[in-house]
């Protein structure tokens, strides 16, 4: 009888003890979280600055955090599934940018989840020819155009890759209206297609990035795989947190020289298109604010130690910390901005 | 007339309906000349129910379906632990075994008393001087190995051997190894880190020979073509020469493709860039030959394999490869799940375990048959006089595995494949292919360990990966700020002479591990079915729910192609010109398609290059070969993970 007791009372507390994880849940992030990415490359920047984002804030808080790169359309599933906190995700532009190009599956991320807050920057995103191009600055290009001259430009088409695109061509439309039809998308994959469409003499242009494509811009000009750079997306004040020395043989002079405003791509009368690739946090619709609040809270403990900074800028990040309120105003600007460009673009041609 | 024009907003249909179309003209040639057969398909299934043993054949599925919808709702309950699976594991190992085994007393449960006989002290001297000859290296004459120190050696001996067993458990891959590891690499260094990952990319490809020759289930997906003849050797009792046959040929791979990489890497990448979406797309349609030469039936055989193309065609025209995103042959409802369509790991392991698995349990999973059925030794031993005659197809395959593998976006199990392809139409006896001919083993082996070093060459001379494995290699170099790129080499000579090492090292390990440890292999095959099955199902299923990062419908898909795996032999679908419809499909349609969006003309497959005309003559002969060998032969049955 007595040993049928302990046994009741041993098994109670054994239920307990496993439900204690869930009690905790309604307040605070669980002990277990998994952060999903939108990206399925374990090489790429998204998993570089979640991974970076994911340590420090497991080491701050003293939980586990476990980066999945399962891809835009797993991680927004997982999400959704998942309104306990157990399940983040980090993503960047992309996430909105692929809803305004209106690629299948992805939802307005402003609407149906949860932004939350920015944590670097990767300002990579550029555009090059190849090394003998008779191009050599953005405003080459333009002027091709508008003398009639088709450019091609290789890009991976509804997000990221195509809104440097999409801004040339209402540039183009800008300063001459029906010269946008001139710069065409050649529509490609990842980084290597494009590459190898500027080889295969398929495309005038390509996106590409500063990490990506340096290398190949140091190379002998006779050197087939040669290229240079005419057009870096980035905030000039973007830019000058990077590294003096840069990245590659390309200072962080050299970099500006192809940024706005000495390379202007108008976005309007008024100034320059610019494009931060930012990478910040999504949640659940339905999470506890108080977890987005202790994310935050974390974050900013984080950030002012200043550790963090030191390791996003090792691997060519700018830090970029906004708090969740700051970054969904910023965010939603920017989505507005772009939205704009698109439209141009959609009612011009 | 050869001028074709493709609109992007519309390409995510051209290929699937091309298909479609091949398809559906094969279905009627196959309604048209067997249509007798078809018309008594009833009695013949009726025939099958009748036979089957329903006791084992439903429970395992009813086991199986139960565990599957049963690991969600326990995981939610401890998010993020594994216990989900855990928990639902144990009791499922346990019920499995139960349902598989004919005495059910608790004695019999047991694993067998193998009384030593397998597993001598001895050996396991023997292994341990396996390790012996390669010592720290520090004190070398040499500057470049001034990095080598022990902990580098260790690492890259450890990850092999970690590698490998990663490789030889159905459903567990090289790149899984090396996704699990990277998060390692920071705190290691780069060099360190490099030395750990290379052990496991090497380790993991080799490993897959095991279950490929020991049980019929390849261990990754590259080593799917060795089990065309590895399983059918070791049914023979030729299992041992046929492991000592991969690893000899293994190790021949690696170091052909890693004297490529060391000598030659940039000569060969600038070599690369000259392949287009036009040459591309022809290496694709040489590998699909094999499909031809594969079937025992053509006609059934080419069906199978353009079935195997349509099914990976299901899903997204994915935008990472160039596509459109758009979703096609996804049924209306079912979006949700199939937006990415059916991945490969899930699909391989469900049509070879799960399938073969399945089959067993129809005919009642026969006792006695896991010591008797697949002996690991016995009737004839391996000796090195057989690799005589063979130096050409082993350097030929080497050659192909480097060569896919500096090709970016080919895909590293299109490597044995290819290679496979040629060894069989070089052959001057390619009847024997299929039924354990030692040199198909050879040119698998050889071509899917000469992707290792091929696959570093894009990586390291133009920042592109070779294939999936590597593609994680380049995180490695990401998380510590390194630029990979064209002047990689020339900037970062320690780093570049480590992963030399560190391949080389890695190489030998393997060879030396494997070589000596052939005979704990034979473990495996010793184990009573009532054990293996169930584990090895439990596996699969690990393998198939952690090669996306845990996406559950990869879970469900090893279940669908099991059970499509098990119809299909019973309605003459072959399972092997399936699968390499499946894993080549995707890389087809989109070097096929934007060749034609690029250049708007039909001729320009003959017209681009010389490259393009030594292919296409390849193609042809390969097709010739399987023709005619077609005629000479009588029907036989199809090559497949049978266990």
């Amino acid at each position: 009888m007595t040993i049928q007791r302990r046994t009741l009372f041993a098994g109670f507390a054994a239920a307990a003890l496993l439900a204690a994880p869930f009690a905790a849940t309604a307040q605070e992030l669980p002990r277990n979280v998994r952060m999903v990415i939108g990206s399925t490359s374990t090489g790429g920047d998204t998993y570089q600055n979640s991974a970076i984002v994911a340590d420090a804030l497991a080491e701050h808080l003293g939980i586990n955090i476990k980066v999945d790169a399962v891809g835009a359309s797993a991680a927004f599933k997982a999400l959704d599934r998942d309104s306990r906190g157990t399940t983040l995700m980090v993503f960047h532009d992309q996430s909105y940018l692929g809803n305004l190009y209106g690629v299948t599956g992805y939802a307005d991320p402003f609407a149906d989840y949860n932004v939350g807050p920015t944590v670097a920057i990767n300002p990579g995103n550029a555009y090059l020819v190849p090394a003998n191009s008779p191009y050599n600055t953005m405003e080459d290009i333009l002027a091709a155009a508008e003398a009639g001259t088709r450019v091609r430009v290789a890009i991976q088409p509804g997000g990221v890759s195509e809104i440097g695109f999409s801004a040339m061509k209402n540039a183009a439309k800008l300063r001459s209206p029906g010269s946008e039809e001139n710069i065409v998308a050649v529509n490609t994959g990842g980084q290597s297609d494009k590459n190898q469409t500027m080889w295969d003499g398929l495309s005038d242009v390509i996106n590409g990035s500063i990490q990506g494509n340096e290398q190949f811009t140091q190379l002998p000009a006779d050197d087939p795989k040669a290229m240079k750079f005419v057009w870096i997306t980035a905030r000039a004040a973007t830019l000058e947190q990077a590294p003096e020395a840069g990245m590659g043989g390309t200072t962080r002079d050299d970099m500006l020289q192809f940024a706005s405003p000495v390379t202007s791509v108008p976005v309007d009368a008024e100034g320059d298109f610019t494009f931060d690739k930012e990478f910040f946090f999504l949640f659940n619709k339905d999470m506890d604010p108080a977890i987005a609040a202790q994310i935050d809270t974390a974050l900013t403990e984080i950030f002012a130690k200043g550790e963090i900074q030191a390791r996003q800028k090792e691997s060519f990040f700018i830090p970029n910390f906004l708090p969740q309120a700051d970054a969904q105003q910023h965010l939603g600007d920017k989505r507005d901005t772009y939205r704009k460009v698109i439209a141009e673009i959609a009612t011009g041609s | 007339m050869t001028q074709v024009t493709i609109d992007f907003e519309t390409s995510y249909l051209v290929f699937p309906t091309l298909i479609a179309c091949i398809l559906v003209l094969l279905g009627g040639a196959i309604v048209v000349t067997r249509f007798a057969r078809i018309a008594h398909c009833g009695a013949y299934l009726a025939q099958i129910a009748n036979r089957m043993d329903r006791l084992r054949f439903l429970g395992a599925l009813a086991l199986t379906l139960v565990y599957f919808i049963a690991m969600v709702p326990v995981g939610d309950v401890w998010p993020n632990t594994g216990m989900g699976f855990l928990i639902c594991s144990i009791p499922y190992v346990l019920l499995t075994g139960l349902l598989f085994m004919h005495d059910r007393g608790l004695r019999q449960a047991w694993p067998p008393d193998r009384g030593g006989a397998d597993c001598a002290d001895g050996d396991l001297v023997s292994l341990y001087r396996a390790f012996l000859p390669y010592p720290s290296l520090k004190g070398a004459p040499m500057d470049f190995l001034a990095n080598i120190t022990p902990l580098f050696v260790l690492l890259t001996v450890g990850g092999t051997l970690i590698g490998i067993i990663f490789g030889a458990i159905p459903g567990m891959t090289a790149t899984m190894a090396v996704a699990v590891c990277l998060p390692l690499t920071y705190s290691l260094g780069l060099e360190n880190g490099l030395a750990l990952l290379l052990g496991l990319y090497v380790g993991g490809i080799s490993g897959g020979l095991v279950p490929a020759i020991l049980l019929g289930i390849p261990g990754t997906p590259s080593s799917i073509t060795t089990t065309f003849d590895g399983y059918p050797m070791a049914k023979r009792g030729e299992g041992e020469k046929a492991l000592r046959i991969g690893i000899v040929a293994s190790l021949v791979g690696g170091i052909v493709s890693l004297v490529a990489l060391y000598f030659f890497a940039p000569a060969l990448a600038d070599f690369a860039i000259a392949f287009s979406y036009v040459e591309k797309f022809l290496i694709i349609l040489f590998a699909l030959t094999v499909m031809a030469a594969l079937s025992s039936d053509m006609l059934m055989g080419i069906f199978s394999g353009f079935l195997g193309i349509f099914v990976s065609l299901i899903g997204t025209y994915s935008i990472q490869k160039g596509g459109n995103g758009e979703l096609r042959l996804v049924p209306p409802g079912t979006e949700y799940w199939l937006d990415s369509g059916f991945s490969l790991l899930p699909v391989l392991i469900g049509l070879f375990g799960l399938a073969a698995i399945l089959e067993q349990a129809e005919i009642g999973v026969p006792k006695g048959q896991s010591r008797d059925d697949v002996k690991i030794g016995g009737a004839k031993s391996f000796s090195f006089s057989i690799f005589k005659g063979q130096f050409t197809n082993l350097i030929r395959s080497s050659g192909i595995g480097t060569f896919v593998g500096i090709l970016p976006g080919v895909g590293g199990s299109a490597a044995s494949i290819l290679a496979y392809s040629n060894a069989k139409t070089f052959s001057s006896h390619p009847e024997t292919f299929g039924k354990g001919e030692p040199a198909g083993i050879m040119a698998s082996e050889a071509g899917n360990n000469g992707l290792t070093g091929g696959a570093l060459v894009p990586l390291l001379s133009l920042g592109i990966p070779g294939d999936a494995t590597t593609a994680l290699l380049i995180g490695a170099f990401t998380l510590q700020g390194i630029q990979v790129g064209p002047l990689f080499i020339g900037n970062n000579p320690d780093t570049w002479n480590a992963m030399i090492i560190a391949m080389m090292l890695a190489n030998l390990a393997m060879f030396a591990m494997m070589y000596y440890a052939i005979r704990y292999f034979a473990l495996v095959v010793t184990i009573p079915k009532h054990i293996l099955f169930p584990i090895i199902l439990m596996m699969c299923v690990i393998g198939a729910y952690t090669i996306n990062y845990g996406i559950m419908f990869d879970v469900w898909t090893l279940l669908i192609f099991g059970i499509f795996g098990w119809v299909a032999t019973k309605i003459g679908i072959e399972i092997a010109p399936f699968i390499i419809g499946f894993i080549l499909g995707p890389s087809a349609e989109i070097y096929f398609v934007k060749s034609v969006e690029s250049f708007g003309d039909l001729t320009i497959f003959f017209t681009k290059s010389w490259i393009a005309v030594v292919l296409w003559l390849l193609i042809i002969g390969s097709l010739a070969g399987s023709v005619v060998m077609a005629r000479k032969r009588p029907p036989q049955p199809a090559p497949h993970g049978d266990l």
